[in-house]
C-alpha cells in the first residue's frame, strides 16, 4: 500500500499524525513531514495509513492500495 | 410518521423556537428527506456528510468572503478574518496561525489547563452543588485563551472573559455594551502585543501582513476576535453538554474513570453528537447543484456540521455517544481550509477538563428534576447543567 499527501491541500490540522503516529509524523512548523510525497506503507500498518486518510480534514491523503 | 411541525423545516427552514426545542427532530427529519432544505428567507441548508464535506473543502465555487459566514448576522459584528474571507487573504492570515495550534504545540499548555480547570472547581467543590455551566465550562476555556494563550496581563484577561460572558452569554440587555467592552478589549489586546514585540500568537497577529504591508487594524481585530468567538461558546457547550451526559450516565462515566484511554474518544463522541457551531454559512459562486438541488450563483448555503455529524450513513445509530465508534472523521470542527484552528486546542481542553472534573467531584449527578434548555442561534448552547454531589472533606482530592 500506498500513501500520498497533496501538499495543495494540507493545511497542517494534525489529524494524520495525531490518529497514526506509527504512519505520520510532525514537522517543526507542525505539518505532517511527508507533506507532498508517496510512500510505502508496512503491512502492520496500513489500517493506521487508512485512519488517518479518513480523519484528514482537507482530503488531502490518497491511499493506493497493493 | 409525519409531523408537520417538522416537516416544514424542508422548505420553511428557520431559526425560530420550534428549530431550538425540536432540534434533533429537524436535524434527523432533513437528512432522512431533505439534504438541502429551504429557508422562507432564501439561504438553503445542506445536512448530509459527504454534501457538506464536499462543499466545505471547494473554497472557489463556495466563497466565505462573499456573504459571509453567519445567518442573521448580528448587527454591527465587524468581519471575522480569516473565517470571513478566501484564499489569497485566508491563506495570508491563517498560515502564522496554525503552527501554535498544532497537536504538539498546543501540548506545551496542558499543564496550565489543568490548574485553569482545577481552580475553577476549588470554588464549587465544597458547596455539595453547582451549576457547570456557569461555574465550569462557561469561564473555563476564556481563562485558558486570556491567561494562558494570550498571556494577558491579569486585568485585561478579567475584562476579556467579562466582555465574552457579557457579550453571548448574559442578559440580552446587556449584549451591547458587552460587544462594546470586547471590542475595547480587542484593541488592548493590540497595544499589549505591539508593546511587548516577539512572535508569541498575540504578536504574530500584531504582526499580521497582507501583500507585503503590515495588515490593517481591522484585519488583526477581526482575527483575534475570531479566536475569541470561535473558541470559547463553542467548548464551553461540548464540556458542558458532556458532564450533562456524564451525570446521566454514571456507569460510562465510572468506565472512563478506570480506563483513561477512553477519555480521547468521549471527547470525540462529545464533539460529534453535541456539536456547538451547528452550522456556518457560504455563498455559491457560480450556478451548480448541491444533492442534486440547484444552487444559483449568489444563493447562501449553511453547511450543517452537526447534521452532517449524525448522518446515519456515516455513524450508524448516530445519536449514541459510543466509545468504542471508529474514528473516521466528523466535521464538528468543518472541514477544508476553513476548519477550525483551534481544534486541537479545543480537544485537550475538553480531555483535562472531563478528567479533572470526574477526579475532583465524584459521583456528580443531575439535580431531581433537572430538564436541558438550549438555546440556539449559529451555537447551541446549554443554559445551565444542575449537579449534586457529596463535598469531599477538607483536602481530599486536591
Amino acid at each position: 500500500m500506498k500513501v500520498s499527501i497533496d501538499a495543495e491541500r494540507c493545511s497542517g490540522q494534525g489529524r494524520c499524525f495525531s490518529m497514526a503516529p506509527e504512519v505520520y509524523t510532525a514537522d517543526d512548523e507542525g505539518y505532517v513531514t511527508a507533506r507532498g510525497e508517496t510512500f510505502e506503507v508496512l503491512p502492520e500498518h496500513e489500517r493506521a495509513a487508512r485512519t488517518g486518510a479518513l480523519n484528514c480534514p482537507e482530503q488531502a491523503i490518497t491511499v493506493v492500495e497493493g | 410518521m409525519s409531523d408537520p411541525d417538522v416537516e416544514r423545516f424542508h422548505d420553511h427552514f428557520d431559526l425560530d423556537s420550534t428549530f431550538n426545542d425540536r432540534y434533533d427532530d429537524v436535524l434527523s427529519e432533513l437528512l432522512e428527506h431533505c439534504p438541502v432544505a429551504r429557508s422562507d428567507d432564501g439561504y438553503a441548508v445542506v445536512t448530509r456528510f459527504a454534501d457538506v464535506r464536499r462543499c466545505a473543502n471547494d473554497f472557489e465555487l463556495f466563497s466565505s468572503a462573499a456573504g459571509g459566514v453567519l445567518a442573521g448576522r448580528p448587527e454591527g459584528l465587524p468581519p471575522q478574518y480569516p473565517v470571513e474571507s478566501d484564499p489569497p487573504l485566508h491563506t495570508q492570515l491563517r498560515q502564522p496561525l496554525n503552527p501554535f495550534f498544532s497537536p504538539v504545540e498546543v501540548m506545551k499548555y496542558e499543564d496550565g489547563i489543568r490548574r485553569v480547570a482545577s481552580s475553577l472547581v476549588d470554588d464549587f467543590v465544597g458547596d455539595g452543588h453547582c451549576d457547570a455551566v456557569s461555574q465550569f465550562a462557561a469561564p473555563f476555556p476564556g481563562s485558558v485563551l486570556f491567561s494562558e494563550f494570550l498571556r494577558l496581563p491579569d486585568e485585561l484577561s478579567t475584562t476579556m472573559n467579562e466582555g465574552v460572558f457579557e457579550t453571548f452569554m448574559g442578559p440580552v440587555e446587556g449584549r451591547g455594551a458587552g460587544a462594546q467592552k470586547l471590542g475595547q478589549g480587542v484593541a488592548a489586546c493590540l497595544e499589549v502585543a505591539s508593546q511587548r514585540g516577539g512572535r508569541d500568537l498575540l504578536g504574530v497577529i500584531d504582526q499580521l501582513q497582507v501583500d507585503g504591508q503590515p495588515a490593517p487594524f481591522e484585519i488583526k481585530a477581526g482575527v483575534l476576535s475570531s479566536l475569541i468567538i470561535g473558541g470559547l461558546e463553542t467548548t464551553s457547550n461540548v464540556l458542558a453538554q458532556g458532564l450533562w451526559w456524564l451525570a446521566a450516565h454514571p456507569a460510562e462515566r465510572d468506565r472512563l474513570l478506570a480506563d483513561p484511554q477512553l477519555v480521547p474518544r468521549a471527547v470525540e463522541e462529545f464533539c460529534r453528537v453535541f456539536t456547538s457551531a451547528w452550522s456556518l454559512g457560504r455563498t455559491a459562486t457560480q450556478d451548480t447543484t448541491v444533492a442534486g438541488q440547484e444552487v444559483k450563483a449568489g444563493d447562501f448555503l449553511l453547511l450543517a456540521w452537526a447534521a452532517a455529524c449524525r448522518d446515519p450513513e456515516v455513524f450508524p445509530k448516530p445519536l449514541e455517544v459510543d466509545f468504542q465508534r471508529e474514528y473516521t472523521g466528523h466535521l464538528a470542527f468543518g472541514a477544508g481550509r476553513h476548519r477550525c484552528v483551534g481544534s486541537n486546542l479545543a480537544r485537550l481542553e475538553l480531555r483535562v477538563a472531563i478528567e479533572v472534573f470526574m477526579q475532583r467531584v465524584p459521583g456528580f449527578r443531575l439535580e431531581d428534576g433537572a430538564e436541558q434548555q438550549f438555546h440556539t442561534t449559529m451555537i447551541r448552547a446549554i443554559d445551565r447543567v444542575p449537579l449534586v454531589f457529596d463535598s469531599p472533606a477538607d483536602g481530599v482530592g486536591r
